[in-house]
């Protein structure tokens, strides 16, 4: 918008954006700062304690669970990208193909686990991984396979497992976003490729792609921040457990606030985990720029 | 320390000398003590109470309150189901000054803090007026575990502790033609028999943090300690010390004995009992409340406690028999809001409080449930309970459900590495102790 | 060969559908189970006793309308006050571009990253300082403010995605802001507006962490604290809290297929249009 429209609109501009920014920084600006000021105190949730300037952040880095708690919510992250961005652009892309039949019903029916309430999902998969006679071990047993695993008990097997009990549940949702972007493409690209003889990978990824790009940008930076969001699901199926085989920074808060009465010392690791996720979102939203302005 | 020996000494010898109430015809529903002595009987609010409202609880404030409000015309409850078992819900209240007349406190560290910030009321002399304690048989011991390091009491209680057993299915057992155990050879065997079975010998609900690390406890309680990890938590010990560390090789002996089911880290507490109903599990771990479930669910006579430590040995199983796991007393209880919400004084709340309190161990003794206050009631119980209700008079010394522990990062440590114990990660007892050792403890 | 390669995506996506569906069909049948059966013989299969009294139970046990009230209620208000907020803003940010805009938008796009029990304490005092506590605004306003960087990162691309000659031409006939912006670029945003108060109703109606602190009272109390409730009794039927759990799903499922429907309706439109 031209800067002399904008002198004419400006109070418009402000009345629009105004309610916005109030709630906001009412109800998440001020707490946020309230919460990394907390972070420099020694605070028992109810009374402020001792200043201690750094000092909950170097207890959380130099703590036996952060590089575990690390490690297991970078690769949670990835694993959701992967998973939802992967799968949600596949069946995005296939099912706005008016070649398949039912698309609108697989579209509605991958969406369900997105509906359900994440403690009834949490039970059902904790079922179907269960050691002794858990679907999946049951299934390997039928199909003679010697491959049943003690999922949830085990290191790595235990942390895929949650991760993909997660991006099994948001998947639908994240599908109906690149859906919604995929659609806005102007079919005349698609068509215009077909003349020239594209074949259906090669619009996939010459014209699809790149063109639900900021969509899929957008999408990318919910399943990342998510990742180093992970609370619920992993806290109902493993509690961070065995041992600390799945913890992340977030179970960590969460064990500081409520376990440890440690105030101050989950508020560092809020304020790191909040860190972080901006860093992240700063960062793709840099390296990806160019897709900004793909229409004009 | 020296308090809770005293208060640990006082329930010894208050225990000794209970009379176990006469079993009578028929219940009789003792009279009310408190008259109108203390609070008027137009006193007109309505008081918000938080604490456990469900199962049996719920039956016996229902009968409290029923007493009240057929004694107080204008009096009525707000009742706040307690949902959690690590004060979060009470924290943030107390955190904005949102606290209810009456509350339960849970966590340790909100009750310290409370304390100290003079929210709560004290309850001195309204406890001393009614003679609230001398009207149960453990009065005293409750009384005494209440009195702060100040000498004032900021909070009232007096319930049957809840100590914590394994419970067997009688019948699986029988068909396996295996026994009670007595002793920890007996227990192992059982373990393994059942195993062979095709069972799983210990229903675990590990999905909760605190049933591995209490089985833990047990152990070191059978091994010499008598009150299991609490002496860790409270720092007179380290976890390194011998007969933790003997305790440990227990615990992980019967772990690799496969005790544990595969999916034990992901089960839940009715699952797990439900599992040693249908005979798919030998044992289940839990405390005396789960005598009420048993008569709820009419399995009273099927389902027996072990009465032995099972993990102790049999030169002194009858030594270690009375140390109990679970039954501490804690300072903190029900506590009243120094400024009730409710627009009466403190005092008047407390007076209520206090006979709110009284009339739902009343309801207890009423429904044919273990009370410990003094008068005729009827009791109806299995065979398991029964047994309990006799014995409760003998133990010496109580300890802490490894998650009322007030240490948070030691119950933390101890959690996670008892984690890995029950999930098969750890199978060397060095490996337990190492793990909570490098927590500092 | 092209036969076999549609067989194959037929064969990936009804597979990929039945583990979409069987949680739902699972949840459902476990509703009329009793604990027995569902921990112990039967936790997969259809019940083998149908105890329709689990949901006699739930309904009379659980206090199903008020909690159902209070859901629907907060869910409406907070939909509502996301939308209009949210695409307010965003026009903004997406049209005026200066560093001030950039600010806000990495701000309010920040807020999407706040752990929840990171700010609840200071949230909870300041709820109180504003006066919103016993009341459903202890929770709709938090959450609309929580639905707000989500909002705007999904009204953002589309906004973009909006040619700038629709409103250059309109403001060359001389009309302001408030016109243009109401009758030429609201019509456009339907299907994003129509995504949003699907994610919105669903973060509200399941989100249990804020209320259990904000709503203490039991007659402002929503579905999932009521749940919990049900659910947190150590002699818990889980076959009832299924039932409760099927009865507080209806809403959800129902406004998705009838929301469904429209999102398919508006992609279509717009596509036409292109």
């Amino acid at each position: 918008m031209n800067s002399a429209l904008l002198k004419k609109n400006r109070k418009w501009l402000i009345l629009f954006a105004a309610p916005a920014v109030i709630i906001f920084g009412i109800i998440i600006i001020i707490p946020l700062f309230q919460t990394f000021y907390y972070s420099t105190f020694e605070w028992n949730g109810i009374k402020l304690g001792e200043f201690l300037g750094t000092g909950n952040y170097r207890k959380l880095f130099s703590s036996r669970e952060i590089n575990t708690s690390l490690i297991n919510s970078i690769v949670y992250a990835v694993f959701l990208v992967i998973y939802q961005v992967g799968l949600g652009t596949f069946f995005a892309f296939l099912l706005t193909q008016s070649k398949i039949r039912g698309a609108v019903f697989f579209r509605n029916v991958y969406f369900v686990p997105v509906l359900l309430s994440v403690s009834v999902v949490s039970q059902l998969w904790i079922w179907i991984y269960n050691g002794d006679y858990g679907l999946i071990n049951q299934l390997t047993k039928l199909l003679q396979i010697d491959w049943s695993q003690n999922w949830l008990n085990q290191k790595w097997t235990s942390l895929l497992a949650v991760a993909f009990v997660e991006s099994w549940k948001g998947m639908g949702y994240i599908m109906l976003i690149i859906y919604a972007g995929v659609r806005n493409i102007p079919e005349v690209y698609h068509e215009a490729a077909s003349i020239d003889g594209a074949s259906a990978v090669q619009k996939f990824f010459h014209i699809t792609v790149p063109l639900a790009a900021p969509t899929i940008r957008i999408t990318v930076v919910m399943c990342l921040t998510n990742g180093f969001r992970a609370f619920d699901t992993t806290y109902l199926m493993t509690g961070g457990g065995p041992g600390i085989y799945t913890y992340n920074l977030t179970i960590m808060m969460y064990q500081a606030m409520m376990g440890r009465n440690d105030y101050g010392y989950g508020s560092a690791i809020a304020a790191f985990i909040v860190v972080i996720c901006v860093g992240l979102m700063y960062v793709i939203n840099t390296l990806t720029k160019r897709y900004d302005k793909i229409y004009d | 320390m020296k308090k809770r020996l005293l208060a640990v000494m006082m329930a010894g010898v208050m225990a000794l000398g209970t009379a176990l109430p006469v079993l009578a015809e028929e219940g009789t529903e003792p009279k009310d003590p408190f008259g109108y002595d203390y609070v008027s009987q137009d006193v007109d609010a309505d008081l918000t109470v938080y604490r456990y409202y469900a199962d049996s609880d719920k039956d016996n404030l229902d009968y409290a309150i029923r007493k009240m409000t057929e004694k107080y015309p204008n009096l009525s409850f707000t009742m706040e189901h307690r949902t959690d078992s690590d004060g979060v819900a009470l924290r943030t209240w107390a955190a904005v000054g949102e606290l209810p007349d009456i509350f339960e406190i849970n966590a340790s560290d909100v009750y310290q803090t409370l304390k100290e910030e003079g929210s709560l009321y004290v309850v001195d002399e309204e406890v001393e007026k009614t003679g609230f304690y001398d009207l149960f048989s453990n009065g005293a011991a409750a009384k005494e575990a209440r009195i702060s390091d100040d000498g004032h009491q900021y909070g009232f209680g007096c319930e049957v502790s809840n100590l914590g057993f394994l419970w067997y299915n009688k019948e699986t057992f029988e068909e396996l033609g295996i026994s009670e155990p007595t002793n920890y050879e007996e227990f192992k065997e059982t373990i393994t028999v059942l195993k062979e079975a095709g069972k799983v010998p210990v229903a675990l609900f590990a999905a909760e943090k605190w049933p591995a690390t209490s089985l833990y406890s047990l152990a070191c309680i059978a091994e010499g300690e008598p009150t299991g990890l609490d002496a860790v938590n409270d720092g007179n010990a380290a976890i390194t010390d011998e007969v933790f560390r003997k305790g440990a090789e227990k615990f992980v002996e019967i772990g690799n004995l496969g005790a544990f089911g595969k999916g034990a880290l992901s089960t839940n507490y009715q699952q797990a009992y439900e599992m040693m109903y249908s005979g798919e599990a030998g044992y289940f771990l839990s405390g005396a409340w789960f005598f009420l479930t048993l008569e709820a669910d009419g399995m009273g006579d099927k389902i027996d406690y072990c009465n032995y430590n099972v993990f102790a040995d049999e030169a002194v199983k009858e030594d270690v028999r009375w140390n109990a796991l679970g039954g501490y007393q804690t300072e903190a209880k029900y506590s009243v809001n120094v400024e009730p919400p409710c627009g009466l004084d403190p005092s008047t709340v407390a007076y209520l409080g206090l006979e709110m309190e009284y009339w739902t161990r009343v309801s207890a003794g009423v429904n044919g449930n273990m009370t410990t206050v003094i008068g005729d009631f009827d009791f109806q119980g299995g065979e398991g309970y029964a047994d309990y209700y006799e014995n409760y008079g003998n133990y010496q010394t109580f300890s802490n459900f490894t998650g009322d522990l007030s240490n948070g990062d030691f119950v933390v440590a101890a959690d996670n590495a008892c984690e890995m114990v029950v999930s098969g990660n750890y199978t060397d007892a060095q490996e337990l102790i190492d793990d909570i050792a490098a927590g500092g403890f | 060969m092209k036969k076999i390669k549609r067989a194959i995506l037929y064969v990936v996506l009804i597979f990929y559908a039945v583990i979409s569906l069987y949680p739902l069909l699972w949840m459902f049948l476990y509703s009329f189970k009793d604990n027995n059966e569902i921990f112990v013989t039967n936790p997969f299969g259809l019940p083998k006793v149908w105890r329709f009294e689990n949901y006699v139970n739930a309904f009379t046990q659980f206090d199903v309308l008020t909690y159902f009230k209070n859901s629907m209620i907060v869910a409406a208000a907070t939909i509502f006050l996301v939308e209009l907020s949210a695409l307010l803003f965003c026009y903004v940010i997406a049209r005026v571009k200066n560093r001030l805009t950039g600010f806000l938008h990495f701000l309010v796009s920040s807020g999407m990253f706040i752990p929840i029990q990171a700010v609840m304490i200071p949230l909870v005092i300041t709820v109180r300082k504003f006066g919103f506590t016993n009341s459903l605004l202890s929770v709709i306003v938090p959450y609309t403010a929580l639905g707000l960087p989500f909002a705007c990162m999904l009204f953002y691309g589309f906004y973009l995605g909006i040619p700038v000659e629709l409103e250059e031409s309109a403001f060359m006939d001389g009309a302001n802001l408030g016109k243009i912006y109401f009758k030429i670029i609201l019509p456009q945003m339907k299907s994003p507006i129509v995504v949003l108060v699907i994610y919105q109703f669903m973060s509200c109606w399941n989100e249990f962490n804020l209320a259990l602190i904000m709503l203490t009272k039991n007659h402002l109390k929503t579905l999932p604290l009521g749940l919990v409730n049900f659910w947190t009794a150590y002699q818990a039927q889980w076959g009832e809290v299924g039932a409760a759990m099927i009865m507080a799903s209806i809403p959800i499922l129902v406004i998705y297929l009838f929301f469904s429907n429209q999102i398919t309706e508006s992609m279509a439109i717009s596509g036409m249009k292109n």
